[in-house]
């Protein structure tokens, strides 16, 4: 399945029906400036008198600052205050071809095209791009999910890295105070206790079993 | 010296264990363990023994009564332990100038440092050689082997039991006439202990812990014998015997002999005169009940009761002896 395709059946299952139209300006006219810059005009040409303006982004109209323009094919203008318009100088016209004013003619329907086709707010491409992008949204959500989550992952990562770096850190410190401190007396050694050994009576006279036995007992 | 101010005492069951135990366990026999001994008899003691030919072989599931032949039976003796007490009356200058010369010199580091204790520890070693001759020889006589006529009589000592058990002795051996250090037929003490030996009961020839039980007179005899100073002969002509043997220096004026046979010599001090035995340790019995409450010890200083100079020790416990098994014993004794 294509692109084509899958934007179809996305649009069909959201009951989505875009239709692309060309909106071209046949009441204004314009010309371009030999910087590229597109100057338009409420008259069918620019002559004296005209207001002469550009149109920014957000379709405002601004007139144009006074001074002198020249045109991409040479013809200069002079605006005054308010963007009027106060003279037309035409550029010297060489003879061409007699093939010339037919490629004239080619060349300014070409550049009508164009103008008309600049001229768009949305164009082909872009309305396929952020088709595609629904569709990228809508047809795979794991996927944005996934990246999601991959992301909370790495963020929990940074966390648990940032807080690893600080437990050692405080680790570290605690060690080296600990370092810092003298040494403990540590144990004393205790002479083990002399352990009396058992009388052996078979090695003694009577008197002597006696008194063995008399302290064995008494104790 | 002025004598000291000596406090009365009178002790009773494990405060009195210091003096009556030091009576009792003194006594030779029982220090050296030549006898087994019993210290918690309170009245009677009883020794099982066993008797029978063999044990048969476990080869089925049968249980046979005792009255199969072949079965092990069981036979048993008694031990009475009598009660026993001590009154003896020292004189304190007797002894009080021997106490303080020992104090005085530090001869004997073991001495009490009282006097009463002192005089307590002295009738104890004489209560302590009692128990040792009436162990052995207590109402018996060995000059005839007579029941009647012992010097010692606290209690019946294990020739008493023995005699009373002669009828079921191993081996008696009747000899007249006491034991001499020669090699006369009839009282050679080596003529004796060979004929003890050669007798004695097939399991107790092969005991390996029998001893052979004499005096320490006999003991002397034997060591002349052994050394052929007590071969006298009858006249110059007599060559017969050990006469002829001649001296052995190793028994003159050296260890006494330790062993016949194979089998160790042990003398006890209150062994019979003229006696043999030969026997295994553990069918000789000493029961006491010095481990039990029933003891008491009482020193009075009468000094400053009645004004005499004496000390009187009073020590009740109780004794006695028994023999377990009489078919274990072999023995050889003086009946004339």
């Amino acid at each position: 399945m294509n692109i084509t395709e899958r934007v179809q059946e996305v649009f069909n299952r959201f009951n989505v029906n875009l239709e692309v139209t060309e909106k071209t300006r046949t009441e204004m006219a314009e010309a371009a400036l030999d910087n590229g810059t597109v100057i338009y005009t409420d008259a069918e040409a620019f002559a004296e008198g005209v207001e002469a303006f550009i149109i920014n982004d957000e379709g405002e109209r601004i007139p144009l600052p006074a001074g002198d323009y020249t045109f991409a094919d040479g013809t200069v203008i002079v605006v005054g205050e308010g963007g009027v318009v106060q003279s037309v100088t035409a550029p010297e016209v060489e003879e061409a071809p007699a093939e010339a004013p037919a490629e004239v003619a080619e060349l300014a329907e070409e550049d009508e095209e164009k103008k008309k086709e600049e001229m768009n707010y949305v164009t082909r491409e872009e309305v396929e791009e952020m088709v595609m992008a629904a569709i990228q949204k809508y047809m795979d959500p794991k996927e944005e999910e996934e990246k999601e989550m991959e992301e909370e992952k790495e963020e929990d990562k940074e966390k648990m890295s940032s807080q690893l770096v600080e437990e050692l850190s405080s680790i570290k410190a605690e060690l080296s105070a600990i370092k810092k401190q003298a040494a403990s007396t540590g144990l004393k050694h205790k002479a083990p206790s002399v352990k009396p050994e058992p009388v052996n009576l078979k090695n003694l006279n009577t008197q002597e079993r006696v008194q063995a036995i008399h302290n064995q007992f008494s104790k | 010296m002025a004598n000291a101010s000596i406090a009365v005492g009178t002790y009773k069951g494990q405060m009195a264990l210091p003096y009556v135990a030091a009576a009792v366990l003194s006594a030779d026999t029982i220090a050296n363990g030549y006898v087994s001994v019993l210290e918690n008899v309170h009245s009677k003691a009883v020794l099982r023994k066993f008797s029978g030919t063999e044990i048969k072989a476990n080869d089925d599931c049968a249980f046979e009564s005792s009255s199969e032949s072949g079965r092990l039976t069981l036979g048993e003796a008694v031990l009475e332990a009598i009660a026993l007490k001590v009154n003896e009356q020292i004189c304190n200058a007797d002894l009080r100038a021997t106490w303080e010369s020992q104090q005085i010199r530090s001869q004997n580091a073991g001495a009490p440092a009282d006097f009463t204790t002192y005089v307590a520890q002295y009738v104890a070693s004489k209560v302590a050689e009692n128990v040792e001759y009436n162990l052995w020889q207590g109402n018996f006589d060995s000059d005839d082997s007579s029941l009647d006529d012992g010097t010692y009589t606290s209690f019946d000592g294990l020739w008493h039991h023995i005699v009373d058990e002669e009828a079921n002795l191993g081996y008696d051996g009747n000899v007249a006439n006491a034991f001499t250090a020669d090699a006369n037929a009839s009282t050679g003490i080596l003529t004796h202990l060979d004929a003890l030996v050669a007798n004695a009961p097939s399991a107790v020839q092969s005991d390996g812990n029998a001893n052979i039980y004499m005096s320490r007179k006999s003991l002397f005899l034997l060591q002349r014998a052994m050394a052929g100073i007590g071969i006298f002969q009858a006249n110059g002509s007599d060559t017969t015997g050990y006469a002829a043997a001649g001296y052995s220096p190793e028994f003159v004026g050296q260890a006494r002999p330790t062993s016949f046979l194979g089998f160790n010599v042990i003398a006890p001090a209150g062994c019979p005169n003229d006696t043999l035995m030969l026997a295994n340790p553990n069918q000789l019995y000493f029961g006491t009940n010095i481990l039990t409450d029933h003891i008491q010890a009482s020193i009075l200083d009468l000094t400053g009761v009645t004004g005499d100079d004496v000390t009187r020790v009073i020590m009740q416990f109780s004794g006695g002896t028994q023999i377990v098994d009489a078919g274990s014993l072999a023995v050889v004794r003086r009946t004339s």
